[in-house]
């Protein structure tokens, strides 16, 4: 599998774009009882000082080895060959929620006929060469579209830039 | 008896179900290429036991009962040797061979066992009248769909298993009368509280089941052109067009000799599937890996399970090196608009919390600061996040096992926790 969408917690501000440019792009009438691809969560924990909030955005995570997949019992869930992403054959889908139970990230919904609804990875942007709708339109930059081994680039630079700071703020210890 | 292919290195796989097709898959994709031999009892492709209800309900073609497509698809993806209607009678572990009921003796190399299960039908008297029927085969669902056509007007459910309550389901939705009936107090016995049964009750009651608990069949007698069913301490038998049995399922076993094969209520294996005897697998609701929760075995008869088993087995037999660790028995089924879901142990526990505003229901279940159980009515969106987190070992505060979860799982599950802790 090539790339895939992450999220970077902390740069999430809860603020939604990604639901409103994932309906768009997809056609989502939520009006119509279609579920909406992607969703954002606020999580709130009590902490000494306050509550401390962050922020969510969830939609399928395309899963390397996915258990969605494995436990579909009609095989309507497969690995689009296209996209690398995990794909939906709704002709197949019989609506028994074997999948929701599967999912580690309570990621499915399920259409009026009651069939299983997901992120496509915006396979025609892809295959377009375009970012999904969701990345193109974050205005934090908290989604990233990237393979994994990029994406821990990332995050390793991040983390060394924190190192860096607190070193220039705070002193490396030695005299 | 005839001997085939005792020269070449074979594979042979009793059984064609999913641990099976999982088991060929692995095996060519890690490189195998030694004789691969299935045996199976019938000539029909790999099915899923659990689509049975939807095909006798109308919901999907009869094709779509084979999610693997044909045999001849298989066996020409994968180089496998079929035999079909071949019940395998011995496997021999000492000389390494296999005999079929018609005389077919197959030498082998290394050995799949997935011979799935079969239905139990308690012993009671009339229980293999025609009009006596159970739930899992290609055969048991066919043959419930052409006594459907015979248009009855009541039938009888003996088991409030998920097999039985989407037998309710598709009754109900035909207009058919049902006494769904169950030696236990409550609906799900083994993966519901008795809480939350009551809930599921009240909704089955409010769509016209008859529900009958606690009480065990003792007789079934044809009568006319239907049934009379008997119950323990009640005179007054129930009168039905036909009845199906779904008390459960036993592992098929028969040719497996115990003396040789460490054996419980399957076949016992570790966690790469391994029997006790060298080069000898098993794989599926004939296998009995190990319960996370309880740590012992335990056969969790589940489609995903047996498939990631059966992978697990074929990258072993190729010569890689893989595990599947256990699982625990969850199930999730959607019925007349409703979703019942049970994961881990609902009964044992020290701590409870249940949450309940009238449409959805979440029962969580804690040991010693572990959540080891959760049920859950029309509340599926955080199934798959509990089960995770039971999987997980997550504890109660989520402090101790921080990081033992990816972070959205990890701050999914602090959500569902605080509302129901809150409720």
């Amino acid at each position: 599998m090539d790339k895939t969408i992450y999220l970077d917690v902390k740069r999430c501000v809860g603020c939604g774009a990604c639901v409103v440019a994932c309906m768009d792009q997809n056609d989502i009438y939520p009006e119509k009882g279609q579920p909406a691809n992607r969703r954002v969560y606020q999580i709130e924990e009590n902490q000494d000082q306050g509550i401390d909030i962050c922020y969510l955005s969830v939609a399928c995570q395309h899963c390397e080895d996915s258990p969605c997949t494995m436990a579909c019992p009609t095989g309507a869930i497969r690995r689009d060959a296209a996209t690398g992403g995990v794909a939906v054959n709704k002709s197949l889908c019989i609506g028994c929620h074997s999948c929701a139970i599967a999912c580690p990230f309570g990621v499915p919904r399920y259409d009026a006929e009651g069939k299983l609804q997901k992120c496509n990875l915006c396979s025609e942007r892809v295959e377009a060469g375009l970012e999904p709708a969701c990345v193109r339109v974050c205005p934090q930059g908290a989604l990233i579209f990237d393979n994994a081994n990029s994406v821990q680039s990332l995050k390793e630079a991040a983390a060394a830039n924190n190192i860096a700071r607190i070193i220039r703020t705070q002193g490396d210890g030695c005299n | 008896m005839r001997e085939l292919s005792k020269m070449v290195k074979n594979i042979a796989i009793i059984g064609n179900g999913c641990a099976a097709v999982e088991c060929i898959k692995a095996l060519r994709e890690c490189g195998c290429n030694d004789t691969i031999h299935l045996f199976s009892d019938h000539s029909y492709p790999v099915y899923n036991p659990m689509l049975t209800t939807y095909y006798v309900a109308g919901k999907i073609d009869f094709s779509k009962l084979f999610p693997f497509g044909t045999n001849d698809e298989l066996a020409r993806t994968f180089n496998v040797r079929f035999h079909t209607r071949s019940p395998v009678m011995t496997l021999d572990t000492t000389e390494k061979v296999i005999v079929t009921a018609d005389g077919l003796a197959v030498s082998y190399d290394r050995c799949l066992i997935a011979s799935g299960a079969s239905p139990v039908r308690p012993p009671i008297e009339g229980i293999h009248s025609g009009r006596v029927y159970t739930m899992r085969t290609v055969e048991d669902a066919i043959g419930l769909k052409t006594a459907l056509e015979q248009k009855p007007t009541r039938v009888l459910v003996v088991g409030a298993s998920m097999v039985g309550i989407k037998l309710v389901e598709l009754f109900r939705a035909a207009g058919i009368d049902v006494c769904l009936a169950d030696l236990a107090t409550h609906l799900f016995p083994a993966a519901a509280h008795p809480d939350c049964a009551a809930v599921l009750a009240e909704r089955l009651r409010e769509n016209g089941v008859d529900l009958r608990f606690g009480t065990s069949l003792t007789r079934l007698e044809e009568s006319g052109a239907g049934l009379l069913a008997y119950f323990a301490g009640d005179t007054m038998p129930e009168r039905v067009d036909l009845a199906v049995i779904c008390i459960g399922v036993r592992a098929n076993t028969a040719f497996v000799d115990r003396n040789c094969i460490d054996t419980a209520a399957g076949v016992l294996v570790n966690e790469r599937m391994e029997t006790n005897v060298h080069g000898v697998y098993a794989a599926g609701d004939v296998a009995q890996g190990r319960n996370l929760l309880t740590g012992q075995p335990q056969i969790v008869g589940l489609w995903s399970n047996a498939r990631y088993q059966g992978r697990t087995a074929g990258r072993n037999m190729a010569g890689e090196h893989d595990v599947f660790p256990g699982n625990i028995p969850h199930n999730i089924t959607h019925f007349m608009n409703m979703d019942f879901i049970g994961i881990g142990d609902v009964k044992n526990y020290d701590k409870m919390r249940k949450y309940w505003d009238g449409n959805h229901f979440i029962q969580l279940f804690w040991q010693e600061g572990l959540i080891t159980g959760a049920n859950l009515v029309d509340s599926y969106t955080s199934s798959g996040v509990i089960r995770q987190a039971l999987i997980k070992g997550l504890q109660q505060s989520c402090v101790h096992n921080q990081g033992t979860m990816p972070l959205v799982q990890d701050l999914l599950i602090r959500k569902i926790i605080m509302e129901v802790e809150q409720a």
